[in-house]
């Protein structure tokens, strides 16, 4: 975005750059065939059908990656496997942690999210720790379950 | 206009210092909640208003528009400091404000954003007092029809914010646009891309998505480039005076993307629906199209600050003037001001000015107080912030990420909104990757949902024939200075 | 934030002891299926707070937005019958579904227990006042005359009985979507639609003499304007009644049901709660108890039934 503010972005390879406009085809084609007629009823009466907009982004998405393979541009984040791999992690490390709260609640699960991450941070002092699995939670909660009366996971 | 004798009691009802201290509370929790990703300042305002109940009408809605003009410059605070910014309108502050931060000059980048803020936010408050009667009636005049062209205009503006790529660009357009269609659509009220989810049918959550693609997704870029000993969040400041403050010349500098951010937050706030983040980015786009000059633009000019928060500021002055000049809230936050009122027993409507004039002019008085209180309050807390990320990123990310998870919780009503986030993010880092623009996914996305339902608001109305567009000449003017304004930016680029 | 503090002290202090023999084995939540700061939530949280105050119940209330309330019931349906899980929502988009895609709405109306009613929302066919017509019968001729009127509608059944009213008199109105009853309104102050349902924003502009009533499209009458005859009165057959009520999950206990009811009836009779709701909604608070709740729900559904030609 806005002229690569990323100071590592690398300068595009042509063939990745295909790549992506590959990616971007195969995804068109995906919502014009499969995703849109399975998740939207088609009208046929109306000015703005619910078909309507999808379908054109759809095909401009088309329209665009077919362009983007002819002439790959752009930049590209970099992406250090290593990186990428630990941000996958997170991720998953994350989605695990929603999938928990909806068990065992907020006040449990939020600590050990923060204890996970600041331990893959390199964070080994215990000072800091504490602060982060135990103080930080506990504030939040105390401020939005009896402070706020408001509910929490 | 009511008689002196009424502003001037209203102003004087203001003045009191029950009423300055609560708007300085008020403001400080703005400021607060603002810099925390998730809970912007509508969501705090809907929190707060229940506490108000004990309070007297002009105590309670200072109160509420401290929180709210409080929160208009905290989402700046942690977009500058961090680079995550904690309200989707402060988005595009993070362009600039975030690499003068790491060039280490937070405070100046924070105080820029302060200023420009206040400067922005007292204009349309100014516009407001003296002219809210005759803007809403203009605004009245525009339809569906005009309103469409508005945004296709903003459009127009914004697609000068494209990077490298104009395909690219139009890749992420259409993928927000497509992410807008997730809901019930606006003429059969079928629902599309549900997937069995009932929470989908209203479509998926704004907040939930922006700061998923935005601040979680920073997040997790933190937490996984990061490597070695324990480092601070933040570069190590410099201690010298002009590195931490904003010189009168440096202010002036800006004057002109300040004042074209105020022109655009007032008019786009002025008409309901197109919100602060779009007016942010039409004046950042503006302005770096127009205004060249010093350090590029996306390396710490202090004019794409201005830009940004003397716009997104400026529309809350702005918002309100449909809800004061014939009764009409513009905005959630104005319509969360009218169930103040009516918890207290006020009818809001077309008469509010008449039978409540003093009431009025005392939230006048108050506002003003407040953008002065956000200034002087703003000081004390971008110091706080400042320091505060000085903690280790041990603290600070994981600590900003279970603010998120809390933030959006309570905004979007559930874990389904924080699955949505952590999706969002997601989808942001891979898009990133491939070097496609998040930031112009979430606009059009964020202006998508409106788009559409006017796109069917306006063809019903022109009866689907474009030659009954010759009854619209504000559109035509709109629409033809759309084409002039993409085909110039296009070949200046 | 003292004085706020002390205040909160002060209404937990005055909080009178539980008069029924029932009382809750913990807090009650109750769960709103809209968001935060809409009419619903507004009403939600007014009675709540009103039943605390009485019952000196902990009743803690949560938005559960999504689907017009269906994601909120969906969740509600889940719970436990203890009287601990309250919901409010409105009837009309729960039996249009329950109408249209039965198959996907995982609950029926016998998945749950009613409490009762809240209030119903008078909805209305509005015109600006200088429009060359003052009932719906002109308003058929308008649009016949000048190539169709067109109608600003924010729901469903809104939308399907303008189809009624067009396929019975020819009249070719088309519909205009608005996302909400204040954008209603301002597209007929500005002229931009010929006329528009609205559910009581637009009572303020009668008073000024902005806008005029064109047709009720309630069962009854508007309760602010008896004058104005309905749209079933004119001659179609169709009426729109979207009732705000509470239900809990199937199985709650009849001294919980009754309680509680109670408590809610109490409320709705509290003048800070009558009065909240005339500023806010335009209407006047209705309960009906259970059974009578019960019985709205199945006429509804059929009522809805009808509307959709099913």
């Amino acid at each position: 975005m806005d002229g690569g503010r990323d100071p590592a972005a690398a300068s595009l390879s042509p063939a990745a750059g295909r790549l992506v406009g590959l990616a971007v085809l195969c995804l068109a084609g995906l919502l014009w065939f499969g995703l849109i007629p399975a998740q939207i009823e088609f009208y046929d009466q109306g000015f703005m059908r619910p078909q309507t907009l999808p379908l054109i982004c759809a095909g401009g998405i088309g329209i665009c990656g077919a362009l983007l393979v002819l002439f790959p541009g752009g930049q590209m984040g970099r992406s250090d496997p290593r990186e990428v791999l630990r941000g996958a992690g997170v991720l998953a490390l994350c989605s695990l942690a929603v999938w928990a709260m909806g068990y065992w609640g907020f006040l449990i699960v939020a600590p050990v999210l923060a204890l996970i991450l600041a331990l893959g941070l390199g964070e080994r002092r215990l000072f800091w720790l504490a602060i982060a699995t135990l103080a930080l939670p506990l504030a939040i909660w105390l401020v939005v379950e009896p402070l706020l009366g408001r509910a929490l996971p | 206009m009511p008689p002196i004798e009424t502003i001037l009691a209203g102003f004087a009802d203001a003045f009191t210092v029950l009423n300055l201290a609560f708007v300085i509370m008020g403001v400080a929790i703005g400021q607060f909640v603002g810099a925390i990703p998730g809970i912007g300042p509508v969501m705090a305002m809907a929190i707060a208003i229940p506490f108000t109940f004990s309070l007297s009408p002009l105590v309670a809605i200072s109160f509420l528009v401290g929180i709210n003009k409080g929160g208009l410059f905290g989402g700046a605070i942690p977009a500058v400091l961090i680079n995550t910014p904690g309200t989707p309108d402060a988005a595009a502050t993070a362009f600039d404000g975030y690499p003068l931060a790491a060039s280490g000059k937070p405070r100046k980048a924070a105080k820029m954003a302060l200023y420009a803020s206040v400067t922005g936010d007292t204009f349309s408050d100014l516009v407001l007092i003296v002219a809210s009667a005759p803007i809403a009636v203009l605004a009245l005049k525009l339809g569906p029809v005009e309103i469409c062209a508005v945004m296709i205009l903003a459009f127009a503006v914004i697609a000068g914010l494209v990077g490298d790529s104009l395909l690219k660009g139009l890749v992420a357009a259409f993928l927000g646009l497509l992410m807008s269609t997730i809901r019930l659509d606006p003429e059969q009220f079928s629902p599309r891309f549900d997937f069995g989810y009932f929470q989908l049918y209203d479509g998926l959550d704004l907040v939930a998505v922006a700061v998923g693609m935005l601040a979680v997704a920073e997040i997790v870029r933190r937490i996984a480039t990061a490597g070695g000993p324990p480092m601070p969040a933040a570069t190590p400041q410099i201690d010298t005076r002009a590195a931490k403050t904003v010189s009168w010349a440096e202010y002036w500098s800006c004057r002109g993307a300040m004042a074209r951010g105020a022109l655009i937050g007032t008019a786009l706030g002025a008409l309901p629906g197109i919100g602060s983040t779009a007016a942010a980015f039409m004046s950042y786009a503006a302005t770096k199209r127009t205004d060249p000059g010093g350090v590029p633009y996306g390396q710490g000019n202090l004019k794409g600050i201005a830009a940004t928060e003397s716009a997104n500021s400026a529309v809350m002055g702005a918002n309100l003037i449909p809800l004061l000049g014939i009764g009409i809230p513009g905005s959630v936050s104005a319509a969360l001001l009218i169930s103040a009122f009516v918890i207290h027993g006020i009818q809001p409507g077309p008469l509010l000015f008449r039978t409540q004039g003093e009431l009025i002019y005392g939230l006048f008085g108050a506002m003003l107080m407040a953008n002065l209180c956000n200034l002087l309050v703003g000081h004390l807390s971008l110091r706080a912030w400042t320091t505060a990320v000085k903690a280790p990123a041990s603290l600070i990310f994981p600590g900003a990420l279970i603010f998120c998870i809390a933030g959006v919780y309570l905004s979007s009503g559930g874990l389904f909104g924080v699955a949505v986030m952590f999706i969002s993010a997601a989808v942001s880092l891979v898009l990133t990757g491939a070097g496609i623009p998040v930031v112009v996914l979430l606009i059009a996305f964020f202006l998508g949902r409106r788009f559409e339902t006017a796109l069917s608001q306006s063809l019903s109305i022109l009866n689907g024939d474009p030659k009954n567009l010759v009854q619209h000449p504000v559109a035509l003017i709109l629409l033809a200075l759309s084409v002039v304004l993409a085909v110039w930016m296009a070949r200046r680029r | 934030m003292k004085r706020l503090l002390a205040g909160l002290a002060a209404l937990a202090l005055t909080a009178a002891p539980a008069l029924a023999d029932w009382s809750p084995k913990g807090p009650i939540n109750l769960y709103i299926g809209f968001g935060a700061g809409g009419e619903t939530d507004t009403l939600g949280r007014l009675v709540a707070e009103e039943m605390k105050q009485s019952t000196g119940w902990n009743i803690v209330v949560d938005n559960k937005p999504g689907g017009g309330g269906m994601a909120m019931f969906t969740q509600l349906n889940k719970m436990p019958p203890t009287g601990q899980f309250l919901g409010m929502g409105v009837t009309m988009p729960v039996l249009v579904n329950l109408t249209i895609r039965p198959d996907e709405v995982p609950f029926t109306l016998d998945s749950f227990t009613y409490i009762g009613t809240v209030a119903l929302a008078e909805l209305a066919i509005v015109a600006p006042a200088d429009a060359p017509f003052d009932d719906l019968a002109g308003l058929i001729e308008f649009s016949k005359a000048n190539g169709g009127a067109t109608i600003g509608f924010d729901a469903p059944p809104q939308k399907l009985l303008v189809d009624v009213v067009n396929a019975q008199s020819g009249a070719d109105m088309r519909l205009v979507s608005m996302e909400s009853s204040a954008e209603a309104v301002q597209n007929l102050l500005g002229g931009h639609v010929t006329a528009a349902f609205n559910a009581g924003s637009h009572i303020p502009y009668l008073e000024t003499g902005e806008l005029k009533m064109i047709a009720g499209a309630n069962e009854t009458r508007p309760s602010y304007s008896p004058d104005t005859p309905t749209v079933e009165e004119a001659g179609f057959g169709v009426y729109v009644d979207p009732w705000y009520y509470i239900a809990a999950p199937k199985g709650l206990p009849e001294e919980a049901q009754t309680a509680i009811g109670d408590a809610l009836k109490a409320a709705l009779d509290s003048d800070t709660v009558k009065t909240a709701i005339e500023n806010t909604m335009h209407t006047e608070p209705v309960f009906k108890g259970p059974a009578e709740t019960r019985a709205m729900m199945e006429a509804g559904l059929a009522n809805v039934k009808t509307l959709f030609g099913k």
